[in-house]
């Protein structure tokens, strides 16, 4: 089962989607270009922000670290010299966390919710036509406590009783874009990682899922992201088909 | 963007004229609401509530910490409305603005103060441990009437939030798991809704439930706060022109029609969620609660 999207859930905000996968839901909301405050404005391009919000409670330094990362991996994506002197403002509001049933560690928390945040603010970035240079597609996996055991897109029992996680985006070409991994693992595996979620990434973006699902005999190859960002194509431009 | 674009004159001019021959923008009349559309998560405590376009989510949480030592017998709760982005981009992160301030003082009047929640019920051992009650309200859509649609989400949420159940043996205190045994429902005493109205012309057009531009437009505002029973737990009324003592009365008569109204979807849709999470009448064998037959309250 793919992860579950949507497109333009919010009225106010220029381009908005939500994400859901296994373990989290993101809100993402994207203003932009808009009016950049005088100590944020950058002469040569738009300044990309990007606020996190948790589902309870004020944000703090795990917050500030993710909006980092998150940021770093969005100035990959959009064309910034495009807009210079404004901004790009994204906001990630986390709907569901994993319930509490299951124990999960801080750091890989902090890791697996990545490719959530980092999918859901992508998918608003296209919704709110900001203009963008690649598509990215992030993805975890984790590698369970036995021998050869690499799982994509994991379950929360899974993430649990895992010895690492690894969120990792690629873009449609295959360029890794951003590593964030944690726990016990070795070059090799950190490879084999790769290579899996690189194939999962292509995949969700696939032109004609049939081949990749043949190739390599993965069960997840759904084109997810083409779909949904057609979808929301299809619909933004509606207005231009006759009658 | 530090504000909201303001509407143009001409926008104003025919709002305010189109008022005057008793039309409203959207077609609605003066006294209707936008279709309100409530909706709860999977989990406890979480409510989305949607007037029109404006779109307010509801989540409260809680968790075990040590009451303050002035209050050893009453739990904590805290009601945190930060305003953000999402919401709409006049909100700046990190700075409170008027409308922020505005909104969690009415929420803490209403709310809080007219103490719709008993917090002695979340004390656990009285000085030393005691529930920590925690409501987030994200804002998600800021069309117009954000007062009324957070304090009806946040009502929502409270009625729809199971917090742990426990046991207390003298000083030892066993917190149970969701897993372990069925979360327990918190004591609310009354619930109270906010209605909020528009006032155009000095007091001659009044509204209810403004959109954002009818709000941009309004010469002054008043929130009145009450519960089904009538009874008032805040009138709010910051500035604006005067308004005479005779339409403050039939503005509570129209605010109580109103929290009728409100009070009638929350529990009918909390009845409706109560009924789907109880696949086969489960729920009634795992309450450890006793049923006690209770007379209906007069009213």
């Amino acid at each position: 089962m793919g992860p579950e999207l949507t497109t333009h859930p919010l009225t106010r905000a220029d381009g908005s989607a939500t994400f859901s996968n296994n373990l989290f839901t993101v809100l993402a909301a994207v203003n932009g270009p808009i009016e950049v405050q005088r100590r944020d404005e950058l002469p040569e391009e738009a300044a990309v922000e990007v606020n996190i919000r948790p589902t309870s409670g004020v944000g703090g330094p795990r917050e500030r670290w993710l909006e980092s990362v998150i940021a770093a991996l969005l100035r990959t994506l959009v064309l910034v010299k495009l807009h210079p002197r404004t901004l790009v403002q994204v906001t990630l509001q986390v709907t569901k966390e994993p319930t509490t049933g299951v124990r999960m560690k801080r750091a890989v928390k902090d890791v697996a919710i990545i490719p959530a945040l980092a999918n859901a603010a992508f998918l608003a970035l296209v919704d709110g036509a900001v203009p963008m240079g690649r598509t990215m597609v992030a993805g975890l996996a984790c590698l369970g406590k036995e021998v050869d055991g690499v799982t994509v897109d994991p379950t929360e029992k899974q993430v649990a009783g895992c010895r690492s996680v690894h969120a990792m985006a690629y873009s449609a070409k295959g360029e890794l874009l951003l590593d964030e991994s944690v726990g016990r693992f070795d070059a090799g595996e950190w490879e084999d990682v790769g290579e899996r979620l690189r194939v999962a990434a292509i995949a969700a973006v696939a032109r004609d899922p049939e081949d990749e699902s043949m190739s390599n005999g993965d069960a997840a190859t759904t084109p997810w992201l083409r779909q949904a960002v057609e979808e929301d194509v299809k619909g933004a431009g509606a207005w231009r088909e006759p009658g | 963007m530090p504000r909201e674009a303001e509407p143009s004159t001409n926008e104003q001019a025919f709002l305010l004229s189109a008022l005057r021959e008793n039309i409203r923008l959207d077609g609605r009349a003066f006294d209707h609401y936008r279709p309100i559309s409530l909706s709860f998560g999977d989990e406890y405590g979480t409510a989305d509530v949607r007037i029109g376009k404006t779109r307010v989510l509801a989540k409260v949480s809680c968790e075990v910490t040590v009451p303050y030592p002035d209050r050893k017998f009453d739990g904590i709760f805290i009601i945190s409305t930060e305003l953000s982005p999402i919401g709409s981009p006049a909100f700046e992160v990190g700075r409170q603005d008027q409308t922020e301030i505005l909104l969690s003082r009415l929420l803490e009047k209403t709310i809080r103060r007219s103490g719709a929640l008993d917090t002695e019920s979340l004390c656990i051992i009285a000085g030393q441990k005691c529930f920590q009650l925690r409501a987030d309200l994200h804002v998600l859509d800021h069309d117009g009437n954000l007062v009324d649609a957070s304090c009806l989400a946040l009502v929502a949420a409270l009625l729809h939030f199971r917090r742990p159940d426990i046991e207390v043996h003298g000083e030892d205190v066993t917190i149970f798991s969701l897993q372990e045994r069925e979360p327990v429902k918190l004591s609310m005493q009354h619930q109270p809704f906010c209605v909020s109205f528009s006032y155009y012309d000095s007091g001659q057009l009044v509204l209810q439930d403004a959109s954002l531009l009818e709000e941009h437009c309004r010469e002054g505002e008043i929130v009145i706060s009450m519960n089904r029973f009538g009874e008032i737990c805040q009138i709010a009324k910051y500035g604006g022109t005067p308004v005479d003592g005779l339409s403050m009365l039939t503005a509570t008569n129209a605010a109580l029609q109103r929290a009728k109204a409100f009070d009638k979807l929350v529990k009918e849709t909390l009845a409706d969620d109560e009924k789907s999470r109880d696949m086969g009448g489960l729920m009634a064998e795992l309450s450890a609660e006793n049923e006690r037959p209770q007379e209906r309250p007069v009213g």
